[in-house]
């Protein structure tokens, strides 16, 4: 109680003192009309204003990163400033990692100063930051140092992505961060940015940009403005604005499920927790309840105001269905979803129909292979408890003890899963008249494809274990044919399926007799690799030449009298 | 005669009998006999058993068998896997909290892990002990900002890094109007 009197009384008299309002973890570096937001020791502090913004342009239609980012500040950092260079956010969530260096640090300073980007009392100044990166002056300034013709920049193609950014000191030495570089430098160095600078890194920083309406595959953001953010949402939803010259921004995604799985299939599901302080003395567990069965599933840890992924491993059901999944949560923490809406497909029941030497397609136009979900590499963290031990001896020589007034750590670890994938078309073994890969139309193809995963934490991966093909007859996408694993495990193999049509039951796809000639391309899915951040896959082509047609080997003659 | 005649077989049924019973005695014992000559052409089999079970380097190599498990769990704890079967599952090993005995426990000259005993290690009661605010340092450990012999600094997280050169600030150019609006941000 004395303790607690004294710490009000303590914290009374630090806010008579100052006028700043306290979101700075300590006060050492408050001075001038500057408030430090470290933890008030010379080695952990920043000051108001060494902020900026940086901004990159955006091709609105596939969200590609059209130029080297440019740095906006109304400051001169010193050369002994550490920076990750001049990457992009979406750079980062497309699974860039940092790349740390010392000086060379780029950047102009507007004449017309910028205004407050990184606030020091939570309330973001959003209004004049719209004002200012909206204005003419801004956005000719910005074609002008990025070197794109201003009125391609406007005329509604283009998006500039805005991150703020700020330079402060860590550790004693100086460093210049946005919001997401601050968050994977966090996980860098397992939390101890977050604990030493949260207010700025982990809070001001991270909501001084965040989405009103989603754009760019960013999604609103609708959590706290005024609290500590995770690493996780930080880097998914916040740091970030976007400058847009047209009216609408683009159509939100709408999925009516959060997950597609395919029948007889490994999978693994994944909820975030956060909330509290999850450690093996006072640990958070999760249940999820598929089809009848809970699994429970532990060791599920994370420092306070941080989070972590939990994930259980299980095998979908026989038949197509829709699938909730129901999430309850044991301990401190709590989950970002209690219902998980998942979709169970079967892939084989489209399988192309009997071709016949009939047919015919005179109007055929060869399409692009479309593009499908890709993903061939998933990073994820754990955060791993340790105990510290902190030893102090009770009582007199002969009678004391020793007691362990100690606490928990937490190291971040790292893991990741790789994930590839080949695939190789050739002449079927019957046809008898293919010469290499050049063959006749009406022939058949064999194909072989191989799959591979690797991962340093391989209980949070499933094997590849599906592969589908689609063909240029189909327009890729009318008829298709799931493969069958003929090598399951982390290196799969996958085969046709045996044809019903095949004379011989190979394991073969027959080409229509009327293809034109030219390249025949056949394009194969490699997918459900599952990890805890998604689904690893693959999307793979490869091609025959075609020459002519199967008639050209039959002829007509009279029979010998 | 005819007594004698009786007498005579009197005795030669019992003589007969007692014969009888002694072949028959014999015949009987024969049968709990241990099977002698179909074991002798075992003794390959057996002895070629017997040098397999008591050659050494065979047995050196079960034991070194047996010795695998714990490696590979080893292996495991390292690679961070969790239990990915059944209703009960984890995603990472169990963590370890070290505990000691009463007379590690109970012993003035050491801690329980093995440290030293130092001045600051005084005997304090246990509502007085407060957690150090930040963690005591290692002297061999670099820190943030420090400068090696090649000049580099050492950055929390990363390491050495090399200074590349002095920043290139330069000023913006516009011609723009800062009052007219031309992009659009949120609704």
């Amino acid at each position: 109680m004395k303790k607690i009197l004294t710490s009000i009384c303590l914290s009374l008299a630090l806010i008579c003192c100052f006028s700043l309002p306290a979101f700075a973890v300590g006060d050492g570096n408050i001075d001038g009309g500057g408030g430090g937001m470290g933890d008030g020791t010379s080695t952990n502090s920043w000051t108001p204003g060494n902020d900026g913004v940086r901004v990159t342009v955006v091709r609105a239609s596939d969200h590609a990163v059209v130029t080297t980012p440019i740095d906006l500040t109304n400051k001169n950092p010193p050369s002994t400033l550490f920076h990750f260079g001049k990457v992009s956010k979406l750079s980062y969530s497309n699974d860039k990692g940092l790349s740390p260096q010392q000086g060379s640090y780029q950047y102009i300073n507007p004449p017309q100063a910028i205004p407050r980007i990184v606030s020091t009392n939570g309330s973001n100044n959003i209004d004049a930051i719209k004002k200012y990166f909206c204005s003419e002056y801004t956005i000719k300034l910005i074609s002008n140092h990025t070197g794109m013709d201003y009125d391609v920049l406007i005329g509604g193609d283009y998006k500039l992505l805005l991150e703020p950014f700020a330079f402060y000191k860590f550790e004693g030495v100086m460093i210049a961060t946005t919001a997401t570089e601050a968050a994977l430098y966090d996980e860098q160095v397992s939390g101890l940015l977050r604990k030493r600078m949260t207010s700025l890194s982990h809070k001001n920083l991270p909501l001084a940009m965040f989405l009103e309406v989603g754009d760019l595959g960013y999604p609103a953001w609708s959590g706290s403005k005024t609290s500590t953010a995770s690493n996780a949402d930080i880097k998914s939803s916040l740091g970030l604005g976007i400058v847009r010259f047209q009216e609408q921004p683009e159509p939100p995604v709408v999925s009516a499920y959060d997950y597609e799985y395919r029948v007889n299939t490994e999978v693994i599901t994944s909820v975030r927790v956060s909330g509290g302080q999850s450690d093996p003395d006072n640990p958070t567990r999760v249940s999820f309840t598929i089809n009848g069965t809970t699994y429970n599933v532990g060791n599920i840890y994370y420092p306070s105001g941080d989070s972590q992924l939990a994930w259980v491993k299980w095998k979908t059901p026989a038949t197509e269905q829709d699938m909730v999944i129901h999430v309850s949560v044991r301990g401190p923490g709590g989950t970002d979803k209690s219902i998980i809406n998942c979709k169970i497909v079967d892939l084989n029941k489209n399988p192309p129909p009997n071709p016949i030497a009939d047919d015919r397609n005179d109007s055929f136009q060869k399409n692009i292979v479309p593009q499908r979900a890709e993903k061939t590499r998933a990073d994820w963290t754990v955060w791993s408890p340790w105990w510290r031990e902190y030893w102090a001896w009770h009582g007199d020589d002969e009678d004391g003890y020793w007691c362990d007034h100690g606490w928990w750590e937490f190291d971040l670890n790292k893991y990741h899963a790789s994930f590839s994938a080949n695939m190789t078309i050739r002449c079927d073994s019957k046809n008898p008249t293919a010469n290499g890969r050049i063959m006749k139309s009406g022939y058949g193809i064999n194909q072989e494809v191989s799959a591979s995963v690797s991962s340093n934490q391989s209980s949070a991966v499933t094997n590849p274990q599906n592969a589908v093909s689609y063909f240029p007859e189909f327009n890729y996408d009318t008829y298709w044919r799931l493969l069958e694993q003929v090598q399951s495990g982390s290196s799969a193999r996958f085969e046709f399926q045996k044809n019903n049509y095949s004379t011989y039951k190979n394991r073969t796809h027959f080409s229509p007799v009327w293809m034109p000639d030219g390249s025949y391309e056949a394009n194969t899915w490699v997918l459900d690799s599952w990890t805890p951040v998604g689904m690893l896959s693959a999307n793979l082509t490869d091609s025959l030449t075609i020459r002519g047609s199967l008639w050209d080997d039959w002829h007509v003659a009279p029979l010998k009298p | 005669m005819k007594n004698i005649n009786d007498r005579l077989k009197k005795w030669l049924l019992i003589t007969g009998g007692l014969a009888l019973s002694v072949v028959l005695v014999v015949a009987i014992m024969s049968q709990f006999k241990a099977p002698t000559i179909n074991d002798l052409d075992l003794p390959e089999q057996n002895s070629s058993t017997q040098k397999v079970a008591v050659e050494n380097p065979d047995i050196t190599e079960k034991e070194d068998d047996i010795k695998v498990p714990p490696i590979q769990i080893q292996e495991e704890s390292k690679t961070g896997n969790g239990i990915d079967k059944g209703t009960e599952q984890t995603i990472q090993p169990n963590p370890i909290k070290p505990e000691y005995t009463d007379e590690q426990l109970k012993n003035p000259d050491q801690k329980p892990n093995g440290e030293k005993v130092t001045e600051q290690d005084k005997p304090i009661e246990h509502s007085k002990v407060e957690k150090p605010n930040t963690p005591s340092k290692s002297d061999n450990q670099p820190q943030g900002g420090d400068v090696n012999s090649k000049g580099e600094t050492y950055l929390p997280g990363f390491g050495w890094i090399k200074n590349s050169g002095e920043n290139q600030g330069i000023v913006g150019e516009s011609d723009g109007d800062i009052n007219k609006q031309v992009g659009i941000m949120g609704n």
